[in-house]
Order: C-alpha cells, then structure tokens, then sequence
C-alpha cells in the first residue's frame, strides 16, 4: 500500500470513528465545536511565558481522548507533521528573545526559549483539540453546526466541497502512482522527468473527475447549498458539557 | 403518452485541439413511451453517452428539438426536468459523494426541500426497492461494485422520476450483482434508457431498441429484431448478443429470439 492510499484509508477512518456511537460521538456537534473554538481562543490568548497555564490546557485533549477512548500515540502520529510547521514559525524566537528568565547555575533560560517551548505546546494542544472535533463529529453535522453559528452558506459549501473533491483528488493520485509504480518497478517515488506530465495529467483528469461529481450533484438538484443530515436537539448533558469546558478554560485562564 | 421526444437533434464537440469539430450526433429522432424500456447501443464514441448528457441538460441543445416529460429541454426548464429525469452515471463512484449510502440517496430529496421524515421515507423506500436497506449506514467506499451500483440507483429512485437514463450499468458487476441488477431494472415502473455494450443485458431489460449507427442517425426497432439482425450489428461495430452466438453454435437451426 503506497502513502496515498493510507492517507485514503486514515481520512475514511477519521469519518468511520466520527460515525461511531460512543459517548462523546453522540454529544451534539454544536457543543463540541463551540467548545473546540473557545479553547482554541483561550490557548492562543495565553502570554508566551505562561508555560505553566499552556500545559494545564492539555487537560481538555487528554480527558477527550479518555473519555472517547482515542489512542494518544495514534494521534500523535498523525498530527507531528503540523508541528513540523509550527515548530519552523517559532525557530528563531530563542535566537531573538534573549530576556533571561530564570538562571541556573551558569544555564540561563531566556524568553526567546519558553516563548518557543509555549508556541509549541500551544500547536500541539491547538491541532489535537481539532483533530479530536473531527474525530467526535462528521463533517455533515460539523457543518450544521457552522450554519447554526451563523456562518456564510456559501463557506460551508465550501468547506463540504473541498473535503469531498480531497477525496476525489487523493483517488486520481492513488490511481496515477499506482499505474506509475507498476510500470516502474523498484524505483522510489516519482522520478523528476515524469513530474511535469503527471502534474498536468492529474490536474486535468481531476478536473473531468470533478465535472462529472458536480454534475451528479446538479442533477440531483443541487443549487450551492448543502443541506445535509440534522443532528439531535440539544439536551441538557450537551449545554452541561458546553458550559463546564468554557468555564474550565475562563478559570485556568483567570487564575 | 411519450415521456421522451427527440426530434431532428444534432450535436456536434466543438473547440477540439487544432480548432477541429467532431460531429457526433445527426438529425436525429426518437420516442420513448410512459413505462417503456428502450435500449441505446452503438460502438464506441457514437455519441450514446452524449444524447444522455443532452436529455438531462449536462450538455446545451445546439440543433433540434428534444421535449422530456412534456417540457422542452431548455435552461429555463431545467428544474423541473432534472426531478423527473434520473441519470445513473457509469462511473459509480462519480455518483455517490456523499459519506454514507443514506445520505447520498437523501441528497436529491433534501434538496427539493422535503421534510426530514418525507426524506426518511424516501430514502428508506428507494433503499427497499433496491434491496440495499440493511446498507444504508455503510460508508461509500466500503461498498462493492455491485452495491455501488444499486446506491447509485437507488439515488435516482429517492425522487419520483419520470425516464431513467442509464449509461453502460453493467460495467464491473459479476454475473451475481449483474442478474440482480437486471431484476431491479425490471421491478422500475418509470420509462426507462438503457445506454450499454451489453447487448444481453438489453435483451432481458428492454422492450425496444435504438441503435445508433456511425453516421450519426438511428435505427430503431423491437429487441428482438434489431439483436438478431447479425448484419446490421456488425456493420455498426457490435456484435450479435453472447447468448445468442452461444444459442447459434450448440442449435444452429433456431432462432432463440422468435
């Protein structure tokens, strides 16, 4: 199986779990997402020599993960590559910021070190927060819950597109490489003279791909709004879970 | 009653490499009656995916005239046309979009603005005539070519629709999922345009048959005469039915179809 198809496979896994009926599945998706975007506010208002508050943030993701029995190292092995870029932005705060904080003995840890230490928890924590909301909610009901929270239909379409037209441009790929590695054997990746005419090819035979997808959407009366399934109403467990996470979040931030 | 009139239609790809124009279609004309099933087949590139294309409104009317269910094939009856019309693509997995098999067979009602227990039971009866309601959680991708196709069918059947337009529905599926298929065809009460390379398929689907020749025109007839006419078949690039050729070899004295 090539790198492709097990993004495929982990993007169609992501929606398989979202789908399951576990308890946090069931929660309704508003009150996860407006739960997601205020700890994602909150962490992000956090000073950068705050470490100790960052870090008691990441109580939100670990109790997630209890409570929906998500495996930690799975998610972490699947998110690093974001801290990759995270960890790029904050590279040269330690070479910028040099503040000296604490001392010790003759090691001085200076402010561009924590500001970098805190920009990098704060990624961690930030990325896991919205793959947990995407592992607990389908984008279906993750963009019900948008349209609930007054944004613009025409962003939501939006968002529903690109996540259906991912898929199907992952499967061109899936599709282009394996024919290419079936006639190359023993060669890693693509080699660079074929990298021209695959691009083009993929990007028109995505573009036919996406025609006829659309055109399966028009016929079936699609007029650039998706109306997709509704969740449940919301009960009181759901306004219980919203308000005891903002209020966890207002007070670690507080205190 | 007709539900499809095509009359004197012509089409034409135009703004092909090099400026060239590729005729594909010429002066054609055709009906197909209220509950009928009609057969299209031609060899390849003979414009059967393209009169499918233009009767649902995916391609624009250059020549001539085509009437779907009492309305005129035109940009201002769209709407209305493509509710009653339903089109099962080749392609299934250009079909089905959507996560789950129910919400890819609630599209169509959703967007026609029906309430959420009218979309239930629309979903849940083209899902039974199908025979796919115990699948109806079952994520797209898992699905097999045979069940991709009974969706994507059943996608169509969410909606009252007047003529099904199907394009080369056999492709892919075993001898299993292609008898299955072949029933499902035949339980359907709507009009019914069968585009397909599989001549038996035609056979035990369609009453009558269209056959699109290379100039562009149509020879239409009843099943039986236009597939057992071995001349006409080969002077268009298709072949007498296999059931046929295997009828004619074992009992070269009988004509299976009379």
């Amino acid at each position: 199986m090539n790198h492709i198809s097990k993004a495929i496979d982990q993007l169609h896994a992501v929606d398989n779990e979202a789908r399951s009926d576990g308890w946090l599945q069931c929660l309704h998706p508003l009150a996860k997402l407006v739960v997601t975007i205020v700890y994602l506010v909150v962490l992000v208002s956090f000073p950068k020599y705050q470490v100790a508050g960052v870090l008691l943030m990441a109580v939100y993701p670990i109790t997630l993960c209890i409570l929906g029995d998500v495996s930690v190292s799975l998610m972490w092995r699947r998110i690093w590559i974001v801290l990759l870029l995270v960890c790029f932005v904050g590279l040269f705060n330690p070479f910028i910021d040099h503040t000296p904080l604490i001392r010790i003995g003759s090691f001085t840890l200076t402010g561009g070190m924590v500001s970098f230490f805190t920009l990098m928890i704060k990624g961690c924590l930030a990325v896991m927060a919205a793959y947990l909301l995407m592992l607990t909610a389908t984008m279906e009901t993750l963009c019900h819950a948008l349209r609930k929270i007054y944004v613009p239909a025409v962003l939501v379409t939006v968002l529903m597109l690109i996540y259906r037209y991912l898929i199907v441009f992952l499967h061109e790929v899936e599709h282009m490489t394996q024919a290419y590695a079936l006639r190359a054997p023993g060669q890693r990746g693509l080699n660079i003279k074929v990298w021209g005419s695959m691009i083009g090819q993929l990007l028109l035979r995505s573009i036919d791909r996406a025609e006829t997808v659309y055109g399966s959407m028009t016929l079936r009366g699609f007029q650039g709004e998706f109306f997709t399934e509704r969740p449940q109403r919301i009960s009181h467990i759901d306004w219980l879970y919203t308000y005891g996470w903002i209020a966890f979040f207002l007070i670690l931030r507080l205190l | 009653m007709n539900v499809l009139d095509i009359d004197n239609l012509s089409f034409a790809y135009e703004d092909l490499p090099g400026g060239q124009r590729k005729e594909v279609l010429r002066s054609l004309s055709f009906r197909v009656e209220e509950g009928e099933s009609v057969g299209l087949i031609g060899a390849n590139g003979v414009g059967k995916s393209t009169l499918l294309k233009l009767i649902c409104g995916l391609l624009d009317i250059q020549q001539g005239k085509m009437v779907v269910a009492g309305l005129e094939v035109c940009r201002r009856n769209l709407k209305t046309i493509r509710s009653k019309v339903g089109y099962v693509f080749q392609d299934s997995d250009s079909q089905l979009f959507m996560s789950t098999v129910y919400e890819d067979v609630a599209f169509a009602p959703r967007n026609y603005g029906l309430k959420p227990e009218e979309v239930d039971e629309a979903v849940m009866r083209a899902l039974s005539q199908v025979g796919m309601t115990e699948r109806k959680d079952r994520q797209v991708y898992r699905l097999s070519g045979g069940e991709k196709k009974l969706a994507s069918i059943a996608t169509v059947l969410a909606m009252p629709v007047s003529l099904m337009l199907m394009d080369e529905p056999t492709v892919g599926l075993d001898p299993k999922n292609r008898r299955n298929l072949i029933r499902v065809v035949n339980s359907l009460n709507c009009a019914k345009l069968v585009a397909s390379h599989d001549l038996d398929f035609i056979l035990d689907t369609c009453q009558r048959v269209v056959l699109l020749t290379y100039e562009g025109t149509v020879i239409a007839g009843t099943a039986q005469d236009i597939l057992n006419d071995q001349d006409l078949l080969e002077s268009n690039g298709l072949e007498l039915p296999l059931s046929k050729n295997y009828l004619n070899k074992i009992m070269p004295q009988t004509r299976p179809f009379d």
